[in-house]
């Protein structure tokens, strides 16, 4: 098997809040990014998958555990040590405006990484390489030439996501952490742009964590899936297995939830009660067991570690759904 | 009343933006019914012009440029043209609105329980403590726990859910005959979303209530509707009944539409069917068929602005059905026939 890209172990992050309190936004969570895979994070507001992605790159202190990036640990290392990794770790964000600067045009906006690290060789770009650059950026998302001498409010919100892709491809990264970038987005201009990470994929060799809240966007694109609820990882696997064949209750409640253009004749289904619990004060054992349609009293008490189902998927469950 | 009036009849419905060197059409000659009981879909992309028409039945685009026209009969009585003072009486009592976010919609300043106090007392003449009575039991009836000590906590205090729920009540307090909701579930979280879609569905049967439900999810619109109308650029592209519209949708866009929602189930197709370019701003309709530029099937007669026609049971502003090229059913997995 081939290394991963990206190794975590145990990570956490915690807030000090005031009074005392703490919030456990990623709480001992591992995972592995291998390379050419598309690893889907998918959970409600406040389950920790934006903070995961922000620890997976290192755009936040880790408060506890270990990450590997291609084999370096980079869990407590120096902004300094982190530089000359940066440009093979990217990310793209979910509101394309506030990612731009408004009185920078876009040519400026994609020249500014090209200027700011040197070439595989060590070398600073000279500016005929970055504006041959700055066209084939372009061509890659699809945009016209004329667009470089353009400012962000000239452009529609797929556009711009467009130009905040093309940003993060300019140093030709290998993982590009994607956090909801197609939730601000109208269905038909969500299509676009989720078949443009596709074909950006296969062209460009890259690797993803795609991070969203829409199961059926996070199906249509990943390869492995990981469910989070509150701060922790309670099901990973592959997509299809994950998704068919849910095991963990939370995935089958979200699987569930999700509001489908047919329409059924039969329309029962099992409905989960109240919202999600409050980060700050989790539930104890079982972090899902006070919305858990199958909760028994252990749940309550125990907290269930992941293990493993066989057919590469973990579930931290102590009643899982099978067959 | 009538047996045969509908509860919402919309006749025509312009509304355009004037002051500017060219007068834009934001809504334009949108017409529908809704009826008693029933859940009408109001569907559409930003920019289609959905919330405008329902801000336009309201009667609250009260100000300067804006001009609607065309007919809005409630209960057979005309809104549009009417003067603030009188629509007052129809706001809130007879037609309530909610919004995507409740958070805006309240007042962060005053409890729960005490904003839906001052929304029944403002319009029916009881005290102060039957208000609350009403309120407690409206909550209740809503699915929030612990009604009483929720009443009395500020909208900051609880939950997006639980603030949604607040705010349905809110609007159901007077017992309207008709309530707007404006992407209600849009800000929620999906398994949340079910809840709020399921409670909507249900105030048909409670309270009899017609439901006008704008959104841009035809997956909320599958769940939860009666009859859809899908809206383009101000314009009606098709309407008609849920179970025919999704079934055999007739528009191309219709049919991009949902072409263009990820599968939850079945196979997954290497790439989406995704439709080119975005919608046209108002003040950059094309001349003919707003959605031509986009079309798979647009040729020459798309130059003029395509008549409503009636097929099957639906209306669609599309030429293929008469020239003898209606669109094939649609082919969806995981249903059985």
């Amino acid at each position: 098997m081939t290394e991963p890209l990206l190794v975590a172990r145990s990570i956490r992050k915690t807030y000090r809040l005031n009074r005392g309190q703490t919030l456990q936004a990623v709480d001992d969570v591992s995972l592995e990014v291998r390379p050419g895979e598309v690893l889907g994070l998918v959970g409600e507001s406040g389950c920790g998958k934006s903070t995961l992605g922000r620890c997976l790159l290192r755009l936040t202190d880790l408060t506890s555990g270990e990450l590997l990036f291609e084999g370096h640990d980079i869990s407590r290392a120096s902004e300094r040590t982190l530089r000359p990794l940066r440009p093979r770790m990217q990310m793209v964000f979910q509101d394309s405006y506030a990612s731009l600067n408004p009185v920078r045009r876009i040519g400026d906006l994609l020249a500014e990484p090209l200027k700011i690290h040197r070439d595989v060789h060590g070398q600073r770009r000279t500016r005929a390489t970055i504006a041959a650059r700055l066209e084939e950026l372009m061509d890659l998302v699809g945009l016209p030439v004329s667009a470089l001498a353009r400012y962000p409010h000239e452009f529609s919100g797929g556009q711009r996501q467009r130009i905040n892709i093309a940003r993060a491809l300019a140093l030709s990264p290998r993982l590009i952490v994607a956090d909801e970038p197609v939730s601000a987005l109208d269905v038909s201009v969500q299509a676009q742009i989720v078949n443009l990470f596709t074909d950006l994929k296969e062209r460009l060799g890259l690797t993803y964590v795609f991070i969203a809240h829409d199961l059926a966007v996070v199906r249509q694109i990943s390869t492995r899936v990981a469910v989070m609820y509150l701060g922790t990882i309670v099901e990973m696997g592959e997509t299809d297995t994950v998704l068919h064949t849910p095991a963990h209750p939370y995935t089958a409640a979200l699987i569930a939830a999700v509001p489908e253009p047919v329409i059924r004749l039969h329309a029962s289904r099992t409905l989960l009660r109240g919202d999600v619990p409050s980060p700050i004060a989790p539930p104890s054992g079982c972090r899902f067991h006070t919305r858990c349609p199958k909760a028994e009293a252990r749940c309550a008490q125990d907290a269930p570690t992941l293990r493993s189902l066989g057919d590469e998927r973990l579930v931290a469950c102590h009643f899982p759904i099978v067959g | 009343m009538d047996a045969d009036m509908p509860l919402l009849d919309v006749r025509d419905l312009r509304v355009t933006l004037t002051g500017s060197e060219k007068d834009i059409t934001l809504v334009d000659s949108v017409s529908f019914t809704a009826g008693a009981g029933e859940i009408l879909g109001l569907v559409g992309e930003s920019g289609s012009g959905k919330s405008v028409t329902a801000l336009a039945i309201m009667g609250l685009l009260d100000m300067p440029g804006l001009v609607v026209s065309g007919s809005v009969r409630f209960r057979g009585r005309e809104l549009v043209g009417l003067s603030q003072r009188a629509l007052r009486h129809v706001r809130g009592r007879e037609i309530a609105m909610i919004f995507q976010d409740p958070m805006t919609a309240f007042t962060p300043v005053y409890t729960i329980g005490w904003q839906i106090d001052e929304a029944i007392r403002a319009h029916e003449k009881i005290s102060r403590r039957d208000a609350r009575t009403r309120t407690v039991k409206l909550l209740n009836e809503m699915g929030v726990p612990d009604p009483e000590r929720t009443a009395n906590r500020y909208p900051h205090q609880l939950s997006g859910g639980l603030r949604q729920r607040a705010m349905i009540a809110m609007a159901l307090s007077c017992n309207p005959a008709l309530l707007i909701a404006d992407e209600p579930t849009t800000a929620l979280d999906v398994t949340v979303q079910a809840q709020i879609l399921d409670l909507l569905r249900g105030l048909r049967h409670d309270y009899g209530s017609g439901v006008l439900l704008i959104t841009h999810d035809m997956g909320v619109v599958a769940e939860t509707c009666d009859d859809v109308l899908v809206l383009y650029s101000g314009r009606m592209a098709e309407t008609g009944p849920a179970a025919a519209l999704f079934a055999r949708p007739a528009h191309p866009y219709t049919t991009a539409l949902l072409d263009s929602i990820p599968p939850l189930t079945g196979p997954r197709p290497a790439r989406l069917p995704s439709i080119a370019g975005v919608p046209p701003s108002p003040a950059a309709r094309p001349s003919g068929c707003a959605f031509a530029p986009r079309c798979h099937y647009a040729h020459a007669s798309c130059t003029t602005k395509p008549p409503l026609i009636v097929w099957e049971e639906q209306e669609v502003a599309c030429v293929l059905p008469t020239e003898g090229h209606a669109l094939p059913p649609r082919i969806t997995a995981g249903e059985t026939p």
